[in-house]
């Protein structure tokens, strides 16, 4: 099997890293981004796999891990540079005057789309087949899983392995799977040419860098393990689980009411949204060889660029006439560039559908002027994990902050947060608001620096 | 096991250098009888005799090496051989002094034991003691035996015959040659405890004038005959033969 | 040789082949002296095989010890008085890449495979020779003839074993030593725990590559070698075909089994953790003869399977020939 078709099995689907590209390359390529870029975008299909009973949905969602994850001896051949060459073959020849690089964000990826950018990100998913560990026993799944995590890290210098393992939010998932997180610590020989190709003279770098750090332990040489992510369940509570897991592990009747994970050695960048700065020191001195312009967006939570992303689409919307005063919130993956900026609307990225991004969302609308119109759509993980919102309540807020009409839209209210269909779903949903506005001319770096260099607010984040 | 086989129970011992199977019936208290068998013989044609004597004695029938369930080893043993493996049985089972029953060429082999082990001997019954003076060649031997079936019971024959496929024709042909060259007339005078020589009246095999010299050979022997009956007494002649062996039982002893 | 009465010693006895051949020589009436390194496993199996109708004495030894094989055949012939059969069967093995498994790792399973074989002979066969009848079995396997990757140490020693074999039956030739038989059995996989007690260094966990056979079935091999000793036997069709295919086509079988084992040895969908299983320190428990992996159920769909294609082809040819 040729390298890049390898590296499109051994991706995940509905990896953040993987949609960036993704979403990317169709956005360049003139294409939307319905079903993550896989799948189709039908609300007939969407409504048909959201209708089936609980249990089997639930399945559904099990089994699409265990369908995504690559069996165990090909362990072996997954390749950093397939998957880097996967990564620069959705996009085109360019040239382009920005390129993106760095963690996911999905603020960064409606940025990047505005830029005409291509995004390179420094992280992506990789997920082997696993039916003999428990979610709930991580140091069963660390023990399990090292030697493979070892065996990838050992043929793959570039990257470092982190193995994954969170039972609150991957649960369906991780029944039938583990997650193997290659985060690039060398740009390696594609991606570097990808620049000198393809990254037009005198081009800017756009480096997006999250410096959100978590607990983790080393399994082996660049091989390290971490037990929980960013979501609905702090880290603190990962690591000294109380009663509100408790009663989260006897609803998923699992045989354990507490976490015990392995004891973490260090903090380490978050293995999903953090960005390792070893990237950085090769990126800086490439940038002085060829006379690249260097720019380092750094953050310490990935959605903390969603309030300045969102505030500068409204900006930009309006320096070109258009109003701006309809928000769509797009929720982890379920992104579509493409359509928000047909329809003009201004997007907000959550980063997934619980307590801490509901917070964020509500500060924005708080602290934005007020919008007409608020959309959202939200993504649906496969079970009630602690600190989920119920839709209601999403309604409820977006009703109270919109002028005119604050609604959920794209999802199955019945099936939430087993809505199976609804990668089908959040695509059409955008496609049928109204209205339609020619696509933009795309941003300039100076528009930004200009933007933030005017604005009185205070962004949480670094520009430099 | 045991009621389906006639005994009671069967017995392993580490001795001789193999692993000496022994049969056995009767009270474990009752004073005990050890039967050693002739060529190519085992503790199976004791069966009868020993439950005639079941009330009163613990009847133990060995093999020894190389016959019955017992093991041998590749050389086969000579009558010396076979006597040394049977006092160090008496010995690891603490039976050294116990009534001995033996036929046939099981005769030479107690009468040998005498020879290195006396103090191991109790009181001695010899059943048929073997070989003819008079005849010791192969082939007298063979037409006695022929001679000697019709004096036999019938049910004899199978029993031997599952025997001799257990010992095995090379060792049952080279047993018989030390047999043969054995001089047990020699030995008598070495065996210090009361002796019966026991003759069935048909007898071939051994005739009567041998057994009277055995017995007058032998320092406080005495001969019995017993009626109408050839040279396996033990089968033949059960009930009569434990008759003669009983009254030792009181006598016997360490 | 009888099997009846027969005195036979079993290294690992505690599990697996072992374990099914000492309770196959007990059913037949031998004395057998299990060894092993659980104690209590042994002692269990002890029980079975008094209970099969046998006589038995449990020794725990460590095979690597030559001092404490020497023992174990000195306890046997105390016991019994004897020694007719040693089944040389105790075995580790360590799946792993080459570079990954530590050498210590390595060393062990040679020194176990190997050393522990040659200990269990050299204690045997100077009795043996001294009765002048005997019979040496030794435990191979199919991998002496087709190897697999990831098991060198374990592939390795089994050949070595049946090289071994060969040797001792030539020097006992010339010594003229007729009466002690030195065999080799080549069984397929087979229905133990082995798999489930391996050193692991492969993330993968190892699993019974198919088709697999019962112990019971090597067992009945084992007992009917001692009634009439052959130099090699394989035990399971398919490992009979493999050994006919490696001698045709000894580059593709090569080939094909590196496919099988990467596809069927080990688990394509469940990791396991890097150990070292029991190479240093037994497996706790009692043991048992099955590992679970249903080699009578799948020997008997095997045959299910083949029956119906025979008579179904059968019917076929009928319909044909109308």
């Amino acid at each position: 099997m040729n390298g890049r078709l390898r590296a499109a099995r051994f991706l995940v689907d509905f990896d953040s890293g993987v949609n960036v590209a993704r979403a990317l390359g169709r956005y360049l390529r003139g294409k939307d981004h319905r079903g993550m870029g896989v799948g189709p975008g039908s609300r007939t299909l969407a409504k048909m796999t959201s209708s089936l009973p609980v249990r089997v949905r639930r399945g559904t969602f099990s089994s699409m891990g265990a369908m995504q994850g690559i069996p165990l001896e090909q362990a072996r051949r997954i390749d950093a540079d397939d998957l880097a060459d996967w990564v620069v073959g959705q996009y085109g020849r360019g040239p382009f005057p920005v390129v993106v690089i760095g963690s996911p964000s999905g603020a960064a990826v409606h940025l990047a789309a505005a830029l005409r950018a291509p995004y390179l990100p420094q992280t992506l998913l990789v997920a082997v087949r696993d039916l003999g560990t428990h979610p709930d026993d991580p140091q069963g799944a660390m023990v399990a899983l090292a030697p493979t995590s070892r065996l990838v890290a050992r043929n793959n210098p570039e990257v470092a392995v982190y193995h994954m393992h969170d039972p609150a939010q991957d649960r369906p998932m991780l029944e039938a799977m583990a997650y193997l997180r290659l985060k690039r610590l060398t740009l390696g020989r594609t991606l570097e040419r990808f620049l000198e190709e393809r990254l037009a003279p005198g081009g800017t770098i756009l480096l997006v860098e999250c410096t959100r750090t978590w607990r983790s332990r080393a399994v082996g040489e660049r091989a390290y393990f971490q037990f929980g992510c960013l979501g609905g369940v702090p880290e603190e509570e990962y690591h000294n689980s109380g009663a509100r897991i408790a009663d989260y592990l006897a609803r998923e009747h699992s045989p354990r009411r507490r976490w015990e994970p392995p004891e973490p050695d260090a903090r380490r960048p978050e293995a999903e949204w953090g960005f390792d700065p070893a990237l950085r020191g090769e990126l800086e001195s490439l940038a002085g060889v060829h006379g690249y312009r260097l720019r380092r967006l750094v953050t310490e939570e990935p959605q903390e660029l969603s309030d300045f992303v969102a505030d500068l689409h409204r900006s930009w919307y309006r320096r070109r006439g258009l109003s701006g005063q309809r928000l769509l919130v797009q929720s982890y993956v379920q992104w579509d560039p493409l359509w928000t900026q047909r329809l003009g609307a201004v997007p907000f990225w959550i980063r997934f559908n619980m307590q801490p991004s509901f917070d964020d969302l509500q500060r924005y609308l708080e602290r934005a002027e007020a919008y007409d119109d608020i959309h959202v759509n939200l993504f649906s993980q496969g079970l009630w994990s602690p600190g989920v919102i119920p839709v209601q309540h999403w309604r409820n807020l977006v009703a109270s902050a919109a002028s005119t009409r604050g609604e959920i839209i794209g999802v199955d209210e019945d099936a939430y947060p087993l809505d199976t269909g609804s990668t089908l779903r959040y695509q059409p949903a955008f496609a049928a608001l109204a209205p339609r506005h020619p696509l933009p001319a795309p941003l300039a770096i100076t528009e930004i620096e200009q933007f933030l260099s005017t604005t009185d607010r205070p962004y949480r984040l670094a520009w430099s | 096991m045991g009621s389906l086989s006639g005994w009671d129970g069967h017995e392993f011992t580490a001795a001789a250098g193999t692993r000496v199977h022994a049969a056995l019936i009767g009270p474990a208290d009752a004073p005990a009888v050890v039967c050693v068998h002739g060529l190519g013989c085992s503790h199976r044609y004791f069966r009868p005799l020993a439950q005639a004597l079941r009330g009163d004695a613990r009847v133990v029938a060995l093999d020894l090496p190389g016959f019955g369930r017992t093991r041998g080893p590749a050389d086969t043993l000579d009558v010396r051989g076979l006597s040394r493996a049977l006092a160090d049985w008496l010995r690891a089972t603490a039976r050294g002094g116990a009534v001995l029953v033996a036929n046939s060429n099981g005769c030479q082999v107690a009468v040998d034991l005498a020879v290195h082990s006396p103090q191991l001997l109790g009181p001695l019954v010899l059943v048929g003691p073997t070989i003819d003076r008079r005849a010791r060649s192969a082939a007298q031997q063979f037409a006695r035996l022929v001679a000697d079936q019709p004096w036999e019971r019938p049910t004899l024959g199978p029993v031997l015959a599952r025997d001799w496929i257990a010992c095995g024709a090379r060792r049952y042909v080279q047993t018989f040659a030390y047999m043969l060259a054995d001089p047990i007339e020699r030995k008598l005078r070495h065996v210090p405890v009361p002796t019966i020589v026991v003759r069935g009246r048909r007898d071939p095999i051994v005739s009567r004038t041998w057994a009277q010299e055995v017995a007058l050979g032998l320092p406080r022997g005495r001969l019995e005959e017993v009626p109408g009956v050839g040279h396996t007494v033990n089968w033949s002649a059960p009930e009569h033969l434990a008759g003669i062996v009983r009254p030792l039982l009181a006598r016997g002893g360490p | 040789m009888r099997v009846r009465d027969a005195v036979v010693v079993v290294t690992g006895a505690s599990s697996g082949i072992g374990r099914a051949t000492a309770l196959a020589c007990s059913g037949k009436g031998a004395a057998v002296v299990l060894a092993a390194r659980r104690e209590e496993a042994l002692q269990q199996v002890a029980r079975e095989c008094e209970a099969a109708g046998g006589v038995a004495v449990a020794v725990p030894t460590d095979v690597t010890d030559a001092d404490a094989v020497l023992a174990l055949a000195g306890r046997a012939v105390q016991r019994f008085g004897r020694i007719d059969v040693w089944v040389n069967c105790a075995a580790v093995t360590a799946f792993a890449p080459f570079q990954e498994i530590p050498l210590e790792d390595f060393r062990r399973v040679l020194d176990v495979d190997v050393m522990g074989y040659v200990h269990g002979a050299r204690a045997a066969l100077p009795r043996l020779r001294e009765q002048g009848t005997g019979v040496l079995i030794n435990v191979s396997s199919i991998v002496s003839v087709v190897p697999q990757p990831y098991t060198h140490a374990y592939s390795m020693s089994k050949a070595a074993v049946r090289v071994l074999s060969a040797s001792l039956r030539q020097e006992l030739r010339l010594d003229g030593a007729k009466g002690v038989k030195v065999c080799t059995v080549m069984p397929a996989t087979i229905d133990t725990p082995f798999f489930d007690h391996t050193a692991n260094y492969t993330g993968r966990k190892a699993k019974a590559m198919p088709p697999v056979y019962s112990a019971e079935r090597v067992a009945r091999t084992i007992v009917n070698l001692i009634r009439v000793p052959r130099r090699e036997v394989v035990v399971g069709p398919m490992g009979r075909n493999l050994v006919l295919q490696a001698k045709l086509a000894p580059g593709f079988t090569e080939r094909m089994m590196a496919l099988q084992v990467d596809k069927t040895h080990l688990y394509r969908n469940t990791p396991a953790p890097a150990g070292q299983g029991n190479l240093f320190e037994p497996a706790p428990g009692t043991g048992s003869v099955s590992g679970g992996w249903h080699g009578k159920r799948q020997t008997a769909l095997r045959r299910g399977a083949s029956l119906a294609l025979l008579t179904g082809s059968v019917a076929v040819a009928r319909r044909w020939a109308r």
